[in-house]
């Protein structure tokens, strides 16, 4: 495996002067404090603080270089909301400040009989030469020797992991493929889904005239890359690329649940494409592709031991035929009876994609028979 | 397995299970057991050094896999070593979460912490469990499917053993070495430490897998 080839993007991301563990490092200059050691308190304790920032108390956590502790309560495992009872409701404190070990491990805890400010920590951090945490109602600011610390390289490694609760389980997959549909397809935002002019040869151009909903050459690899990039960024659970991997020229998305339940996305599209050649190509424009993505699904659902390739711990939970319409009349599709018997499959993400987004008068003119989205 | 491989591989998933306790884990499954000591065994050679692992994993569509340490968690369970926190039927499967019990840690605190032969590898849970923590459970599938190994694997449309020894075939610790000298030389890193770098490796893998596989 050539290393810099397959990881070269993230490796550039990483290996560079911004990177949190470069930055870190410079900071803490000769201080006993490792970079590692401070980059693991601090994003762990960004993610322990998100449920609790909106209660609006401070509270500062110092790393004391002088104390070495392996024992004792880890700051990432405290019940904050202790302190917060402390300050709120038995009024025992107007702040709190946890001095720890560069390990994590609380040594001293300090009520404060009066309110902490940012100003004055930064004032002590540099003084002190130590690492302080601010905890606030923003969420978690850093001070390594009285400077703060919060790159964009930082905030972009980590963001994931510390709003981890935005991201949803496949369970939602629904909710899922709305969202992607209306921040990413939905009325050609990105204009890449239709074929425009200002970025078309110009011998295509009587054909976009004639066709306003022509997509481009093999719109499938579009809706498939765009939607496994957004299932990666916004879901939980994880997706099994390497699945496709095994079955070339398949546009299908496999998301494996912890428990090893599988969900697997059929993506299909209905509409008119351009060829390589500049021909015109007709042959999705009609409801039997979308029919065809269902019988492929069944077939994953009735061979799943094939598919799954022995996995006995694992079973395909739910098949999902994913149709993006950008036919000129979008109807709704009517699949055989066979499928009645299935309760695992879902044929009923049907997503119409308008080219614009026209005033609801005009839609009601021309397409009132019309839903926008069909439900099962 | 063999009663010394069985020995180890207790010991090992007790170490864990006590790591995940001290750094907040609620409990953990099966899967999550599987993927830890799968990252330690690769990168062993880079932190333990002297450690030749006991057991071996092979590939499977979920990641790296030992039957072994399956039915170990299982056998720790009924000996009350680990508590089992959740348990749910499925179909075809059971699904369970386990935590370390207060025997458990007296276990480690009372026996596994005086032997001297354990205490690298006891340093190496450690870390490797502290700096998983800031993923969480819920990422580790996603940081193990961009495992150099387990892609090459994947690619090969293989699911035999994965190399975990200090061969050129190890395509993990390969990587690891790999970010280490360029990090030195890129960025001057020369004051950087092996665990600062273990942070690079996953932050590379998780970066790896949100951005898509082409």
């Amino acid at each position: 495996m050539d290393f810099s080839d397959h990881f070269g993007k993230e490796l550039d991301a990483v290996l560079n002067e911004n990177s949190p563990v470069s930055v870190l490092d410079k900071l803490l200059g000769e201080s006993p404090i490792q970079a590692s050691d401070l980059l693991t308190i601090m994003v762990s304790l960004e993610k322990k603080w998100e449920e609790f920032k909106t209660h609006n108390v401070r509270l500062a956590v110092i790393i004391d270089p002088q104390i070495s502790s392996m024992h004792g309560e880890m700051i990432t495992t405290h019940e904050f909301e202790k302190d917060i009872s402390l300050i709120l409701q038995k009024g025992k404190a107007k702040s709190i400040t946890h001095y720890i070990s560069s390990e994590g491990h609380i040594c001293k805890t300090v009520n404060n009989d009066s309110n902490i400010s940012f100003d004055e920590l930064a004032v002590q951090s540099k003084m002190q030469g130590n690492v302080t945490f601010f905890l606030g109602i923003k969420g978690v600011d850093v001070l390594v020797r009285g400077v703060p610390y919060k790159t964009q390289n930082h905030l972009e490694s980590y963001k994931d992991l510390v709003k981890y609760s935005t991201q949803l389980p496949i369970e939602q997959y629904q909710k899922l493929l709305n969202d992607f549909f209306y921040e990413n397809i939905q009325y050609d935002i990105n204009k890449t889904i239709f074929l425009r002019k200002e970025k078309s040869a110009v011998e295509w151009h009587e054909k976009i005239d004639k066709h306003p909903k022509l997509l481009p050459i093999k719109p499938e690899e579009i809706f498939h890359k765009e939607l496994e990039k957004y299932l990666r960024g916004k879901c939980q659970d994880i997706v099994l690329s390497e699945v496709k991997n095994r079955h070339d020229e398949r546009y299908d998305i496999w998301v494996g649940t912890s428990d090893n339940n599988v969900f697997v996305f059929e993506v299909k599209w209905l509409g008119i494409s351009i060829t390589p050649s500049g021909n015109v190509n007709y042959k999705y424009n009609t409801e039997d592709r979308a029919v065809e993505g269902a019988y492929q699904i069944k077939d994953y659902i009735d061979h799943s031991n094939n598919y799954l390739h022995g996995l006995s711990q694992s079973r395909i939970h739910l098949g999902v035929l994913v149709l993006f319409d950008a036919r000129e009349v979008m109807e709704e599709i009517k699949y055989p009876q066979d499928f009645n018997k299935y309760p695992n499959i879902d044929l009923s993400q049907h997503f119409m994609i308008d080219k614009e987004k026209i005033t609801a008068s005009t839609v009601y003119k021309k397409r009132k028979t019309e839903k926008r989205r069909v439900t099962k | 397995m063999n009663d010394k491989q069985g020995y180890v591989m207790s010991n090992d998933l007790l170490l864990v299970a006590l790591y995940m306790n001290d750094n907040g884990w609620e409990a953990a499954n099966k899967s999550s057991f599987q993927r830890i000591l799968y990252f330690s065994a690769v990168l062993s050679p880079v932190f333990v050094p002297h450690e030749k692992w006991a057991y071996s994993f092979s590939n499977t569509m979920f990641g790296p896999y030992n039957n072994d340490i399956s039915k170990k968690l299982s056998f720790l369970s009924a000996k009350q070593l680990l508590g089992l926190e959740e348990r749910h039927i499925y179909q075809n499967r059971i699904e369970e979460r386990f935590k370390i019990s207060k025997q458990g840690i007296n276990e480690c605190v009372n026996k596994l912490f005086l032997l001297d032969s354990l205490k690298s590898k006891r340093n190496w849970f450690e870390i490797l469990v502290r700096v998983l923590s800031i993923y969480g459970e819920n990422f580790l599938s996603k940081l193990v499917k961009e495992d150099p190994n387990i892609v090459a694997f994947n690619m090969a449309n293989k699911s035999s053993r994965l190399p975990t020894d200090n061969s050129t075939e190890n395509l993990s610790k390969q990587f690891f070495e790999f970010i280490k000298s360029k990090g030195k030389e890129k960025i001057q890193l020369e004051n950087s430490t092996d665990k600062d770098f273990l942070l690079m490796f996953f932050d590379i893998l998780y970066r790896k897998y949100k951005g898509g596989s082409n």
